[in-house]
């Protein structure tokens, strides 16, 4: 018999606010959460909008993140961590499985970047000056590698086992949960917590707009004459449990995780496949994993970023896969709330895909108003979202180098 | 469900030469390392003949070790072209640091203007495994992972889950690092690096002592393609994938950690169904820094429950630190002692005490016990 595995916890940060009440309350709101970035200095930048949470110590008020000396990122996470911990009733100093039975595994293309950020400045700075006075300080590089933030996440929760960071850009989030799937299934693991994370932060907003992938006009997937994405900050955390065990326990299980994959488009780094035939390959091979027809998913949480190519894609992969049933689907891109959250992305947006089954409610695609003619017959939700009655539903995520992941979940 | 993973090809890049062979000599012709300078960069490496070498044409350098490394093993797995299903997990641990140093630098210095489309796309963390995925079309999962000097371990063991859950027929698994100034400096500063390292100036690694003073930085690549054993491989595998285990040491203090990764040999042979005992050969882990000790502590440890192979330390005497590599390098000068009937462990133990072990053993040996 197939290994059931469930959600018994989760915790979530964007612009939308912190936790999955606040989060479900700011989606029925349906207003966008973007503002001018205060992270660094984007006077300098044409686009100057992006959607950024607030301060680790703000959103986790009395929890030991580590000392304001780590990295903003790593304190969320860690805040996160504790709080999807105490979301699945597991105390996370008395944990029931041995500590090298518990495993971490995070997706994030950034990592503590924000330390290199500092380090980078600062050098900058004392290079344009003839006589320094001050001493270029290397300790922010020494939290910078991606084993430096395993190693304080790890100890600070008990984590003795396997952890890792995934880094396949913006599909990382929810390919951490897919191989999470496969460590408990396999037996290996009792406990894992995964997720994915990015902060927001100049390079990639430098980096995405000297590829022209940001948007004068705002977050507007699938909106004619679209102009691309804007960035987000956010942190989605799921602790991963074999159903029997949380069961043996009298934990409840948020979700059912059915299945899951990931695969490659070998097409370009960083262009999608027009016709989405590697996204396309992943959706059918995380259906055929959870032993799910098409025509039993009720909801897709699209990856949906707003670019012209992007929406593209991923509208024809799928039609591949749902082929005449689309219409039926109802889809929506939450990017356009809280904005791209790069290897946050698939993790966010597999929390929002779980509360729209608890809570019975598909969220809008905002500020579309009329979509786009070339993704015809696509059911993207707009003004009100749709009351939701289906008990399966996807999340897919699609990234630089060709990585795509999806996930199929399901109410407990 | 089998149990059963095979090393069905090889390839590497590094120091000592431009492929596996040039480590499989080196480990046969030089006894020791004698008291020379490692080598720490790689010398004469021609991109022009890699796959699809038009479109690597701006790749960083670890990506392209990373490509020809891959390609390598995918020929020894015995043919031109791997099934499209293949799955791919690459790791590296300083990745594209120098393309995103750049461009850094770039920004700060010209501001928007001064951010490079292509510094910026061919340095996203994934461009190495984009890059093996689209020289050898592979089309199944491909994974990046970032972390320490076991991150490479931790690669192999994905794939191996990749081949046990997904059920594919093959998984091509490396890791890959390119040399950076910036990482030298840092880790010079942070007083884990040998004043010098990185230009063969002074090796910071003193053989066989258990307690070193400092690391010298590399580079290169190292890939294997992993098939399971159902239906039997057409060509003779390289070796067994008995087991992989990782773990995070507590770094309490230095004999905490080394009980701990003294009980992580422990498990992982375990894993390998038999018995610490049974390993003649280890690849170690010792780097030059604080690892050294605790390595030496944890095989003090288990010398006591008659644990006493062969320790080897000579790929970092030969070439350095090549974090995520080092260990594969390891896996391949464990080769021939499994070849000749051995069971052989790898250990990798990173700055921040991330913790793998590998273990292997000849191709028609037994089949790993599942946990």
């Amino acid at each position: 018999m197939a290994v059931e595995v469930a959600v018994s916890g989760v915790a979530i940060v964007t612009s939308l606010g912190v936790g999955p009440e606040a989060t479900v309350a700011a989606l029925r709101s349906e207003q966008p959460r973007f503002a001018e970035l205060q992270g660094f200095d984007a006077s300098r930048y044409e686009i100057r909008r992006g959607a950024e949470a607030v301060a680790p110590e703000q959103a986790f008020p009395g929890v030991d993140l580590g000392g304001a000396r780590l990295d903003r990122a790593i304190r969320h996470v860690i805040g996160c961590i504790d709080a999807a911990l105490k979301d699945a009733g597991l105390d996370a100093d008395r944990l029931a499985a041995p500590p090298h039975r518990r495993e971490l595994v995070l997706g994030s293309t950034l990592v503590a970047m924000l330390q290199a950020d500092r380090f980078l400045r600062q050098e900058a700075r004392l290079r344009s000056t003839p006589a320094p006075a001050e001493r270029l300080r290397y300790r922010p590089l020494a939290d910078w590698p991606p084993e430096a933030a395993l190693f304080r996440i790890a100890r600070r929760f008990g984590i003795g086992g396997l952890s890792l960071i995934v880094s396949n850009a913006c599909a990382s989030g929810s390919a951490s949960v897919a191989l999470a799937l496969d460590r408990l299934r396999s037996g290996r693991a009792d406990l894992v917590i995964a997720g994915g994370f990015d902060p927001t932060c100049e390079y990639t907003h430098a980096g995405f707009g000297s590829l022209l992938l940001l948007s004068r006009s705002g977050c507007r997937p699938f909106q004619a004459g679209r102009e691309g994405m804007l960035l987000g900050e956010g942190y989605g955390i799921l602790v991963l449990e074999r159903r029997e065990s949380l069961e043996r326990r009298g934990g409840r299980a948020r979700a059912r995780l059915l299945g899951a994959a990931a695969s490659s488009d070998a097409f370009h780094l960083t262009q999608p496949d027009p016709e989405g035939r590697g996204a396309a390959r992943c959706i059918a091979s995380a259906l055929a994993d959870a032993r799910v027809a098409p025509d039993e998913v009720g909801y897709v949480n699209l990856h949906g970023t707003g670019t012209p190519m992007n929406d593209l894609s991923e509208f024809h992969a799928l039609k591949t896969v749902f082929g005449a049933r689309l219409p039926q689907i109802p889809t929506s891109s939450t990017k356009s709330y809280f904005g791209h959250t790069l290897g946050g992305a698939g993790a966010v947006e597999a929390i929002v895909t779980i509360l729209a089954l608890q809570h019975g409610f598909a969220p809008p695609t905002l500020s579309v108003t009329e979509q786009d003619p070339q993704t015809a017959g696509l059911d993207v939700l707009k003004d009100g979202g749709r009351p939701l009655r289906a008990r399966v539903a996807l999340s897919s995520s699609f990234g630089f180098g060709g990585a795509n992941a999806a996930l199929v979940l399901a109410k407990p | 469900m089998s149990g059963g993973v095979l090393l069905v090809g090889a390839g590497a890049v590094g120091p000592l030469g431009l492929d596996r062979r040039a480590i499989e000599a080196a480990s046969r012709d030089r006894a020791s390392a004698g008291d020379a300078a490692p080598k720490t960069r790689v010398e004469g490496f021609d991109a022009s003949s890699l796959p699809n070498a038009k479109s690597l044409r701006r790749a960083t350098a670890h990506v392209l070790f990373g490509v020809a490394a891959a390609a390598e093993a995918a020929r020894e797995s015995g043919g031109a072209a791997l099934p499209e299903e293949s799955g791919l997990v690459f790791a590296s641990a300083l990745g594209s640091a120098n393309f995103s140093y750049r461009l850094w630098h770039e920004l700060l210095k010209s501001g928007p203007l001064g951010a490079s489309p292509v510094l910026f796309s061919e340095g996203v963390p994934n461009a190495l495994a984009g890059h093996v995925a689209l020289s050898l079309r592979l089309l199944g999962p491909g994974h990046m992972l970032g972390g320490g000097s076991d991150a490479g371990l931790r690669a192999v063991s994905i794939g191996r889950d990749l081949l046990e859950s997904r059920r594919l027929s093959r998984v091509v698994v490396g890791a890959a690092e390119e040399h950076s100034e910036l990482a030298v400096r840092a880790y010079r500063r942070l007083g884990l690096a040998a004043r010098g390292a990185g230009d063969g100036e002074r090796p910071g690694i003193r053989r066989g002592v258990t307690r070193g003073r400092a690391l010298v930085p590399s580079e290169g690549a190292a890939a294997f393609v992993l098939e399971r054993d159902d239906p039997p491989p057409k060509r003779p595998a390289l070796a067994r994938l008995l087991a992989v285990e990782s773990a995070q040491l507590s770094r309490r203090d230095r004999e905490s950690d080394a009980r701990e990764l003294a009980e992580l040999l422990r498990r992982a042979a375990d894993a390998a169904g038999g018995s610490l005992r049974d390993l003649s050969w280890l690849g170690s882990a010792a780097n030059g820094t604080h690892v050294d000790a605790i390595e030496a502590r944890a095989l003090a440890l288990l010398a006591a429950d008659g644990f006493e192979p062969v320790v080897s330390r000579r790929m970092r005497a030969w070439c350095g630190e090549a974090w995520t590599v080092t260990p594969l390098w390891q896996a391949l000068e464990a080769l021939p002692i499994v070849a000749a009937g051995g069971r052989a462990a790898v250990l990798s133990v990173s700055p921040f005490c991330g913790a793998s072990v590998l273990v292997l053993a000849a191709a028609g040996s037994a089949q790993t016990r599942r946990p």
